[in-house]
């Protein structure tokens, strides 16, 4: 089989998925799927209050319990910690330490006071139930706006004035051009905040070797930035420490920094020299997990009479919770602000970040960490233009899209987008909206149809040197003498379906038999450097290294004297075996066009929605059905925040949302059969000519959603509602709207 | 004061008997999970939402996160390790041997992607299946009420239903 | 409090009779125990991981076959307290009589909770939001209570006092619920909370029509106040009206009068009972064209 016939083969190619048969058959190996005999099992003690002063720790009771190994309050953690604060940040931040657990002040419902290890889980929950913590309270501050105001309650002595981080994006002349334009449009819009609820909360098992080496199981999406972190953080070298992700239920962002409990526990099993294992309940995970989103956008548009925007200006709060975890400011400083203008030609632009730190869960990435903000804001307010200037909302887009022929094109904001037809996308959205008549729906329901078109950047390589000093997520590509591959690689899947689509990538570049390729990636100690999976980036930045990797084997293998198949030449050389990194290819720029159809029932402010159709542009695609089911999966989530999901907390800080009796995640019922589509302008920017696309049904949905729903409103005049988009929340509008 | 702490469990678990004393608060899914060790049933949630725990007792679909390990004594329990016959052959990389026909289902619709909601997802669905050969997919949607996946929107979870579905009425 | 999805420690004993649950009962009771009922335990069960409840003894009930099944006499329909959602789901009996209660056990929470969930249970949880109690008030349901001393029958409407409380004395057993025998058309429909499948309101309406006249109806709301209630005013308003749309809104209209609701941040006081009013007529309109299609049905 030739090299080239076999990539044309197998990468495209809807091949189903080789990870499946073991977690079908409960053959999984979850972090708590695995028990080394003398496991302790650990329970943190958390703050039930928003905002306190810590009067006193009492533990004695709970280290005199039944079962009990140890209890580990902060006094008991000196030299550990602090973790990681925000990474990225712009001069004049502020960066408050982020401690193990709490000694001073309590600042979130939810925050680790002390961690109670026990033989069993039901003992050490038990004890904790004796650990006796007396709170001074203090009052809480929870919204972003809030928390930016005067005389609010503040969190740190560092930050006066509850604001962690502010940062200006200028280009051009906005003043001028708003003061030049025929229409002008603003709206103050919430993204809302959200909990990720990956099935598998997150967990931990630490188990001490003999050899004085540390192996850490963990939930984890960047096992290789894990261990670095940990060591940083509990003072040891890195290279005593091996972190093994295993499988994984889902990360969506969640799974990416390391948490102050995890830290707790490592630190346990170090000290007692057994190992310990504590995984997260989910009411515990609505607390201690880090939630996404919880912007407040006061943004304001300029438009001509042709409906051409032309400025962009405002501020955009967004909260980072009570202490900044490594990711959060990148995905307001380098995503949210920046894609505020998303595919279209908007050259005056002036947006001031405002982020602050309020008594709530950290905020961290979550699916689209940015994106889906700065496309939800920025296409309610295409859609707001279009109804201003009476204008078809697919005409206003289609005549400030950027065009084929401007890329690679440099945003205002001076973001390089590598390549797309944003316009050939929304062209083949509209032709399959209108191929299917309105949906029949019952007498007096509202139907409504929106659209959303929207820029995913995605492949982000984090501009942090690897133990080798250079930059780039590793690949090492391994031929036996018997012709088998190994891939090992940096980057770390946990769902994606990774070990069939870099074999299925590896297989066609090295032109062998797809089932002789084995993937390998998760552990510190069998895969090379990498950064891990978040942020789209796997298939640009993991598949980059694996391709660089390949083709250093198939260089090795030329070298035999004549051509060979790569096996027989590996049999003829005793092996081959390269190692490549993805240096830092530049990111791409997937894009998309997505629409809604919904229905209203104007009784009871319900919205079905009846068709949610989805048109992607990722460039090459490596495995049609992966991409389809990230896309499904995207779109949910979308779904999820556009009409359910809402992280809220009452005046106190109390969270009552914190249980998934009172949270509602997207069921199988509350969801249409999404009719997914794919186009493709390949990127220049990475030898494969793939964009990463992981995120873009979390970024298109959730506006089309909302246009949708404010397009079937419209008889009754109302112009915007906040998400989720409540049956209360549509049925007070249509109330107040009927007077 | 009537009861014990501890209580005798016997039970049978995928066809093998089994008999152990523990706390009588040990739930079903923590007596599969940490005394039988079959970790394929999974803890999702705390308040019976997420389903991830399915398992069949007395074969009908329960939550084993809501079922005392005391309350099974006596009783037959088939968890996700237990459904396809034989599991031993080693799955290629196409259709896999050693799958229940929902397995391989969920396996070539894309069913799955973390793979942490599945085992309960597949023990639903049988469920469903055994009262309804021949749902539509508003049944199938309706049905998994009480199962919740974050990572495939349950497009293909759905598909993979509707395909089991059509191949176990022809077997 | 720690929330935990460990239940408290706590002694267990297995009735196997329910003589012998009696006699468990009562002993606990003389050592001052809090001793809790465990039947299908999905309510009880949450309730205990979450350590919102914490009794010291549970008397499981769940294997008492003699209080498992549903029996047709001539005081009715007996549903025994152990008969699971699930059963009564699969029972045509039931399905032919009380359309109502199949539309009720077809949105109940989820297969999984159905199959292990009991009528009995449902009943002695005392829950303000559940779905049953909605629609066994509407069927003027009578609830059996057993205890060492004999049994005793009260109305459902007496017997649920308020959220989670009823009138369930701390040596009874819920051991039957009757609906009495009535040719009519009967519906409920729900408004649900869509995390917990609870209904933020549900309504179900119970009719007679004779001669094109409603001559008896019984309306019950569940989710939007302190306990499950009956709609007097409504139903008075229904009775010698024609099954006709103006009838039938102006008593749908009529369901929250007096009513003190509930108000969380699912649902303000104000939407739930709004949504009451909408599901009446909703229900109302289903259970007048069961009742009319049950008639004419019989003429053929």
């Amino acid at each position: 089989m030739s090299a080239a016939g076999n990539r044309d083969n197998l990468i495209g190619r809807a091949v189903v998925r080789r990870e499946d048969p073991a977690l079908l058959t409960g053959r999984g190996q979850y972090v708590d799927d695995v028990a080394p005999p003398g496991t302790l099992h650990a329970f943190v003690v958390r703050s039930p209050v928003a905002h306190a002063r810590i009067v006193s720790v009492e533990a004695g009771a709970a280290r005199q319990a039944p079962g009990v190994a140890a209890v580990f309050t902060a006094a008991d953690l000196a030299g550990v910690g602090p973790l990681p604060g925000g990474e990225g940040l712009p001069p004049g931040s502020r960066n408050p330490a982020y401690p193990v657990l709490a000694a001073e002040k309590v600042l979130w419902a939810g925050q680790p006071v002390a961690l109670v290890v026990a033989e069993t889980p039901e003992l050490a929950a038990d004890a904790a139930e004796l650990v006796a913590v007396e709170y001074d309270e203090l009052p809480a501050v929870t919204g972003p706006l809030e928390a930016a105001a005067e005389g609010a309650p503040l969190l740190h002595s560092g930050a006066p004035d509850n604001i962690a981080l502010r940062k200006r994006i200028v280009a051009g002349d906005a003043a001028a051009a708003f003061a030049a334009a025929a229409h002008r449009v603003g709206q103050r819009m919430v993204s809302q905040r959200l909990a990720p609820v990956a099935l598998e909360p997150r967990g931990v098992l630490a188990v001490p070797g003999e050899d004085g080496r540390l192996e850490v199981r963990m939930s984890t999406q960047r096992p290789h930035g894990a261990r670095i972190w940990l060591a940083r953080i509990l003072g040891l070298p890195p290279e005593r420490m091996r972190v093994v992700a295993g499988d994984m239920g889902g990360g969506f962002g969640a799974k990416g920094p390391v948490y102050p409990d995890q830290v707790a526990v490592i630190h346990a099993a170090r000290t007692l020299g057994r190992p310990v294992k504590w995984v997260e309940e989910r009411s515990e995970s609505f607390l201690a997990t880090t939630h996404g989103r919880d912007q407040v956008a006061d943004l304001e548009v300029a438009a001509d009479a042709d409906g051409r925007i032309t400025a962009m200006r405002g501020t955009v709060h967004a909260s980072f919770g009570a202490y900044f975890t490594p990711n959060a400011p990148g995905s307001l400083l380098g995503r949210l602000g920046p894609m505020l203008p998303q595919g279209y030609r908007i050259e005056n632009f002036d947006v001031e970040l405002v982020g602050v730190f309020a008594n709530t869960t950290p905020i961290g990435p979550y699916r689209g960490a940015g994106r889906p903000e700065a496309a939800y804001f920025c296409e309610r307010l295409v859609d707001l233009v279009a109804l201003q200037a009476g204008l078809d909302p697919a005409e206003v887009r289609r005549r400030n899209f950027v065009p084929p022929a401007d890329f690679p094109y440099t945003s205002c904001t001076g973001l390089t987008y590598d390549s797309g037809d944003y316009q050939a996308g929304l062209d083949l959205l509209l032709e399959k909206l209108s191929a299917v008549p309105a949906p029949a729906v019952p007498e007096g329901h509202l139907l409504g149809t929106g659209i959303a078109s929207f820029v995913e950047p995605g492949g982000i390589t984090p501009r942090i040197p690897g133990p080798d000093g250079s930059v780039g997520d590793q690949a090492t590509v391994t031929v036996s003498p018997a012709g088998k591959v190994t891939v090992a690689v940096g980057t770390s899947g946990h769902g994606q379906g990774h070990e069939t689509a870099f074999a299925q990538l590896a297989a066609g570049l090295l032109g062998v038999p797809y089932e002789d390729v084995t993937v390998v990636f998760g552990d510190t100690d069998a895969a090379p450097f990498g950064y891990g999976t978040f942020g789209s980036r796997s298939a640009v930045a993991g598949g980059s290294a694996v391709y660089h990797a390949c083709q250093a084997v198939l260089e090795a293998a030329r070298r035999v004297d004549a051509p060979m198949p790569v096996a027989e030449a590996a049999a003829r050389l005793g092996g081959i075996s390269a190692t490549a990194s993805s240096g830092a290819p530049p990111e791409t720029y997937a894009s998309g066009s997505y629409g809604c159809v919904v229905s209203v029932d104007p009784d009871t402010g319900r919205v079905s929605v009846l068709r949610v159709v989805a048109v992607d542009d990722c460039g090459v695609v490596i495995n049609p059905l992966l991409v389809e089911g990230q896309v499904h999966g995207a779109v949910a989530q979308g779904l999820g925040q556009a009409l359910t999901e809402h992280v809220q907390y009452d005046a106190a800080g109390q969270p009552m949302s914190a249980s998934l009796m009172d949270y509602a995640v997207p069921l199988a019922a509350s969801l249409p059969s999404i009719e997914s589509y794919l186009v493709s302008t390949p990127s220049p920017a990475n030898p494969l000519g793939v964009k990463g696309m992981g995120e873009s049904g979390t970024i298109g949905v959730t506006p089309a959603l909302v246009n949708a729903v404010m397009a079937a409103l419209r008889p009754y005049g109302i112009r915007h509602l906040d998400m989720p988009l409540t049956p209360e929340k549509i049925w007070a509008a249509i109330q107040q709207a009927r007077g | 004061m009537p009861g014990s702490r501890d209580v005798i469990v016997e039970v049978t678990v995928n066809g093998a008997r089994h008999t152990a004393q523990v706390p009588a608060r040990t739930l079903l899914v923590h007596f599969l999970r940490d005394r039988l060790r079959l970790t394929g049933t999974h803890v999702g949630c705390d308040t019976t939402q997420c389903g991830a725990c399915t398992v069949a007792l007395d074969g009908v679909a329960v939550k084993s996160c809501t079922v005392l390990a005391a309350q099974a004594s006596g009783h037959e329990i088939t968890t996700i390790e237990g459904l396809a016959p034989a599991a031993g052959a080693d799955p290629g990389p196409g259709a896999a041997a050693g799958l229940h026909p929902i397995q391989r289902a969920f396996q070539q619709a894309h069913g799955l992607q973390c793979g942490y909601c599945t085992p309960g997802m597949v023990m639903a669905i049988r469920q469903l299946l055994s009262d309804n050969p021949d749902p539509s997919e508003q049944d199938v949607r309706h049905g998994l009420a009480g199962n919740i996946c974050r990572c495939t929107g349950y497009q293909n979870i759905v598909a993979a239903a509707l395909a089991a579905a059509r191949q176990l009425r022809e077997a | 409090m720690i929330a935990t999805m460990f239940p408290a420690d706590f002694a267990y004993a297995r009735a196997d009779s329910l003589e012998h649950a009696l006699c468990l009962l009562s002993e606990a009771q003389a050592d001052g125990d809090d001793a809790k009922l465990l039947a299908g335990g999905q309510s009880l069960l949450p309730m205990m991981k979450l350590r919102l409840a914490a009794p010291q003894t549970l008397i499981d009930i769940g294997g008492l076959t003699e209080l498992r099944g549903v029996a047709r006499g001539a005081d009715g329909t007996t549903i025994k307290a152990l008969t699971t959602y699930r059963a009564l789901q699969r029972d045509p009996r039931i399905a032919a009589a009380f359309p109502a209660m199949t539309d009720a056990l077809a949105v109940l929470a989820d297969q999984q909770v159905r199959a292990r969930g009991t009528v009995g249970g449902c009943v002695a949880h005392g829950d303000p939001a559940a779905d049953l109690p909605a629609v066994l008030l509407a069927l003027d349901a009578q609830v059996t209570l057993t205890s060492a001393a004999g049994s005793r029958t009260t109305p459902l409407d007496s017997f649920l006092q308020g959220v989670f409380a009823t009138d369930l004395a701390g040596d009874e057993i819920v051991t039957a619920v009757t609906i009495p025998a009535s040719p009519v058309g009967s519906a409920y429909e729900k408004f649900e909370q869509p995390a917990s499948h609870l209904p933020l309101a549900g309504v179900c309406a119970v009719v007679t029509v004779e001669n094109q006249v409603i001559t008896s109806a019984r309306v019950a709301v569940t989710g939007v106040a302190a306990r499950p209630f009956r709609a007097l005013d409504a139903e008075r308003s229904l009775v010698a009206a024609r099954p006709e749309p103006d009838s039938l809104a102006a008593a749908a209209a009529a369901v929250t009068a007096g009513v003190r609701p509930l108000s969380d941040q699912h649902a303000s006081g104000p939407f739930r009972l709004h949504l009451a009013r909408v599901l009446a007529r909703r229900a109302l309109e289903r259970a007048v064209s069961r009742a009319t299609t049950v008639r004419s049905g019989r003429g053929c």
